[in-house]
């Protein structure tokens, strides 16, 4: 009970407090940095759908829009 | 700036801090010119950082639906903020009645308690708006 009135508690209430707030941000942080790393190109044609990883070639682009479309690859 | 988080800074901070404001300037017309501490020196924003947290744990738990953060990020960061709230109810009940509590010291920690709860509620706000 003495330590709760000590000036330590206070030293330590106030780390406490600052590391919440280090923690929310950084817990923030990681899940912007998890969704830019699971953005890619969807692709939607005549319902049907495909997402393609970012940075996929033009070439990947135009095979998976013939396949979508029903054409021949 | 979100729509959300404005509403939020205008409404739930920076009204809240008013009655501070009006005491400093009450004093200032008075001629009185004291420290900072005079006017937080009892624990005064201790109090608006649990609602400052209060708030941002009421905006997590009110959610509607699933969102593209999942479920994993609002419950961490619910976490901290009752961390930070129970921390900061704690140094209310402790600081302001210590007869060993200088106000200068009070004033620090209840400022840095409540800088911490103002990051810890703009993360709570922006993750409710995404």
């Amino acid at each position: 009970m003495d330590f709760l009135f000590s000036p330590d508690f206070a030293r330590v209430g106030t780390t406490v407090a600052v590391l919440c707030a280090a923690g929310c941000v950084a817990a923030a942080g990681v899940a912007i940095l998890r969704r830019k790393r699971s953005r890619g190109l969807e692709i939607r044609i005549d319902g049907r759908q495909v997402r393609l990883a970012e940075g996929a070639s033009d070439r990947d682009i135009l095979a998976t829009i013939r396949r979508l479309r029903g054409e021949r690859p | 700036m979100p729509d959300r988080l404005v509403k939020w800074l205008v409404f739930s901070v920076a009204i809240a801090l008013v009655p501070i404001g009006v005491a400093a300037l009450v004093a200032f017309v008075q001629g009185r010119t004291g420290a900072y501490h005079d006017f937080i020196g009892n624990g005064e924003l201790l109090l608006l950082a649990v609602g400052i947290c209060a708030t941002a744990i009421g905006e997590l738990i009110g959610d509607d639906g699933p969102r593209e953060s999942g479920r994993a990020l609002p419950l961490a960061v619910g976490g901290f903020i009752a961390i930070l709230m129970t921390t900061a109810s704690l140094l209310f009940a402790t600081l302001t009645y210590s007869p060993e509590a200088e106000p200068a010291r009070v004033a620090g920690t209840s400022l840095v308690v409540y800088s911490s709860a103002l990051v810890a509620g703009t993360v709570a706000i922006l993750i409710r708006e995404a």
